[in-house]
């Protein structure tokens, strides 16, 4: 079916009121969980499936997508505001988002997260629509040798998280990829690390752990302070972005697309990974890079583009091939099949209307997600007014509710505390959560693609240079090794010659 | 003073909310059988196969007994964490979960379970045993599964990949390759789709895979189905190769071997609620719209009374896991 006649034929159905009105749903809903530390799209979508039951099968799609990347832009704000991830591919907007928002700068960020949102969203739509067949071939690609290598690229990616010392974020990276091992092995079947915590046994936590690292630890550190003391400018002009901001995102957005609309596509990838990695480049690109971790809105452009490509990149796998890259696009595919509807390459063929429904749903829900975040920046700057001593207890208390609502196991609330006051402690001592969050995050994926490739390889290592993907990952990632060593012997020769 | 006020309001306001929340069973002990919203739990994370069958379930179960039915998602441990929350739960009823006998018995049998299988009672079995099927690359050289099988007993070592160790599947998987003398290696894999992915590929040649994840690429034809463990008859709408296989065919009469799904209960839940469950669920198999539902992802409805089972086919599952997992080295 041409492209343009099927795309026409998407709109038609987007935009007959009741769709409409469900993509409508869709995304508010996803932009309140997004913004809602803990529970997760994946939750959402769950509890609202069964009502998709007496409806069509595109406008179940349509609603249940809405949910999905309504919720990467509802992430942001709290991320930006408060230092808490509403999502997990919120954690990195963290960084320099919440520093801008201590500078008075919360409009700005929130807006260029917006825009930012709306850019790698679209652009990725678009992609999709030309692209959706030929790239899901790419994704079969990657088999356990080709994740193994290109994971090794990603951790030494992570090492640029970092806005201190080198050797910290070294140690982090090792915490983190401890942390991970916990939880049931997949080769032997053993639990590692549970001390019989039932909870544990498929490992600790994402969210809890994220949300005591960074929002927790946060809450603690301001305790230190004098409560009189106001933190936050409230300043309610410049609520958007200026020309100076736009000029120096424009860069990190357009990078922010190419990169994250791909990773997307990997099973197993996706739009979490996107963020953290868009952010390594953005910084190690940068003519500034001091300047990351204390409010560059390069950080929060990069990142926040990534992320909502690669939530249109998850589409591909799954619209092209009917396999889904993550659990959300299981619970989608899950949806469609209850429908009737068996994902894959004969869906378009087959279904072409849910195909382009979706995809024009995706063009309306991005807009509305636009124009629904954009006034809100107001509101949510001046919620930064609340003085500290009532802001703080609120926090805590819509963490606490966050984690417990995840699975109804307080094991998790106890989880996030532990991670709050370890990341309080790290930070005292200048240790940084971020390169432990990615680390902890790759880990296991790491782990089993080496363990799978071995297997699959009989015990010999050639087969992660054999592998052309992998080889090309791999050298990579060692040439940046080798290109920042260089930086820093240099950097250190210089320091002893001036002494 | 009105900021006091105010304060004071927001405390009491606050504890009376809390003191609320916190009575949540005691008031309906006394009335009929099910009087209030019954919870299903699923152990495995939502799209997944028995997430899909116990959504299904839940849609006709509220007809027959007249409450809500709620699934609720309690992924962990490869099904043991579900399993774990139905054995500590009130046997009062309203908490069930539809479970393969793999996510009670294995983690009692390597002892990392904080249950045992007494704690459980099977109200019936409503779908029949989850159809897994060999599945291979279409540019694959083995044509038949006959040509699949001496290529591996020549070749010791050939890589197949499989869901994780916890799982029927992988228990099938094991069983076909210790009865038929295959010697393959296990490759293990996370998910289902992961596995698809794999043989797509061509990472690795062949792999034992669940049939709801493959309808997409199946009806592609970006896979080929070489071999079912499951009868045609208790496959649903997947439309498999003429020739293919299925175990008996090939393999003869052999062991009783099963492992269906199950809708469990606390062991301790008196009779006259199973007893309504059990009726319910008869209900229910015979609706031919659950059918029509459970032929999309892949599945038929069949109804097996869980006392029969308990009492005749879960000692044989035990041993029969019991020995698989000797034989893999998780067991001494």
């Amino acid at each position: 079916m041409d492209i343009f006649s099927g795309l026409l034929s998407g709109f038609q159905i987007t935009l007959q009121p009741v769709n409409f009105l469900y993509c409508f749903i869709g995304v508010f809903i996803g932009t309140l969980i997004g913004v809602l530390p803990g529970i997760g799209p994946t939750g959402a979508m769950s509890i609202l499936l069964p009502t998709t039951f007496g409806l069509s099968p595109v406008s179940s799609l349509i609603m249940l997508a809405g949910i999905f990347y309504g919720a990467q832009y509802g992430g942001s704000t709290t991320s930006i505001l408060v230092n808490i991830p509403g999502e997990p591919s919120s954690i990195v907007t963290c960084l320099d988002g919440y520093q801008m928002a201590r500078q008075g700068r919360a409009g700005p960020a929130l807006g260029i997260a917006a825009f930012g949102s709306l850019i790698g969203g679209t652009f990725s739509i678009i992609a999709l629509m030309f692209l959706a067949i030929p790239l899901s071939e790419i994704a079969v690609a990657f088999g356990p040798a080709e994740y193994f290598s290109l994971i090794c690229m990603s951790m030494v990616f992570s090492v640029y998280l970092a806005r201190g010392s080198f050797v910290k974020a070294i140690i982090m990276i090792i915490v983190g990829l401890i942390l991970s091992t916990v939880g049931m092995d997949l080769v032997s079947g053993r639990p590692r690390f549970t001390f019989g915590c039932g909870t544990l046994i498929d490992g600790i936590g994402l969210v809890p752990a994220a949300m005591g690292l960074f929002g927790i630890s946060e809450v603690l550190m301001n305790l230190e302070e004098s409560l009189d003391r106001v933190v936050f400018k409230a300043k309610v002009k410049n609520l958007l972005p200026n020309l100076e901001d736009w000029k120096r995102s424009i860069g990190p957005i357009i990078r922010g697309t190419l990169l994250g609309f791909p990773l997307g596509i990997l099973p197993g990838g996706g739009a979490i990974i996107a963020s953290f990695v868009s952010y390594s480049i953005e910084k190690r690109i940068s003519k500034n890079p001091e300047g990351f971790g204390h409010g560059a809105i390069e950080g929060v452009a990069g990142p926040e583009t990534a992320n909502n490509a690669g939530a249109g990149g998850s589409f591909v796998p799954l619209l092209g091939l009917g396999i889904p890259p993550n659990v959300v696009m299981a619970l989608l595919m899950g949806a469609l099949i209850i429908h009737g509807v068996a994902p894959g390459p004969l869906m378009i063929k087959q279904h072409p209307e849910i195909f382009w429904g979706v995809i024009a749903s995706m063009y309306v829900g991005n807009t509305m997600l636009l124009l629904l975040n954009l006034p809100l920046i107001g509101m949510w700057v001046k919620l930064l007014k609340v003085p500290y001593r009532i802001l703080m207890p609120l926090i805590l208390l819509f963490c606490v509710i966050g984690s417990y609502s995840l699975n109804n196991n307080i094991v998790e609330v106890v989880i996030m505390i532990i991670f709050g006051i370890a990341g309080y402690i790290l930070r005292k001592f200048e240790f940084e959560a971020a390169p432990l969050m990615l680390a902890f995050i790759l880990g296991p994926i790491w782990e089993n693609a080496w363990r799978q490739s071995l297997v699959i390889s009989e015990g010999n290592f050639s087969i992660f240079l054999e592998k052309p993907i992998s080889c090309a990952a791999l050298v990579l990632a060692a040439f940046l090794i080798i290109t920042s060593g260089f930086k820093y012997y240099r950097k250190t020769k210089t320091k002893v010659i001036i002494e | 003073m009105k900021k006091r006020i105010f304060k004071g309001f927001l405390c009491i306001s606050i504890f009376f909310a809390m003191v609320c929340t916190s009575f949540n069973h005691s008031w309906s002990a006394e009335k009929k059988y099910p009087s209030r919203n019954i919870d299903v739990l699923i152990s495995f994370p939502p799209g997944g196969p028995i997430d899909l069958q116990t959504r299904i379930l839940a849609k006709y179960l509220e007809k027959e007994v007249g409450v809500q039915v709620i699934p609720v998602n309690k992924p962990g441990g490869g099904g043991s964490l579900g399993a774990g929350i139905l054995a500590s739960s009130r046997p009062d009823g309203y908490t069930l979960s539809l479970m393969a006998q793999s996510s009670i018995i294995m983690p009692v049998l390597l002892k990392e379970a904080d249950f045992s299988i007494e704690d459980f009672r099977a109200i019936g079995q409503v779908v029949a045993p989850p159809p897994v099927v060999f599945v291979v690359h279409p540019d694959s050289p083995w044509k038949t599964f006959q040509e699949f099988v001496d290529h591996a007993r020549k070749n010791p070592g050939v890589k197949c990949g499989h869901p994780p160790v916890t799982t029927t599947a992988f228990l099938k998987m094991s069983y076909i390759n210790k009865y038929a003398n295959l010697k393959l290696v296990g490759v293990p894999f996370k998910t289902d789709p992961e596995i698809n992915v794999a043989i797509m590929g061509k990472h690795i040649p062949i792999a034992m895979s669940g049939v709801a994840a493959l309808r997409g690429p199946l009806e592609a034809g970006k896979l080929r189905v070489l071999f079912s463990f499951n009868p045609a008859t208790e496959i649903g709408d997947l439309k498999l190769a003429p020739n293919t296989p299925d175990f008996e065919s090939f393999f003869g009469k052999k062991p009783r071997f099963d492992l269906a799904t199950y809708l469990w209960a606390h062991s301790k839940t008196p009779d006259e609620i199973i007893e309504i469950l059990k009726r319910a669920l008869e209900k229910v198999e015979k609706n031919p719209e659950f059918d029509n539902d459970l032929k999309k992802v892949g599945y038929r409805a069949r109804y097996v009374d869980g006392d029969i089972f308990m009492k005749e086919e879960l000692p044989e599952s035990v041993k029969f896991i019991k020995e698989i997992l000797t034989e893999i080295g998780l067991m001494k």
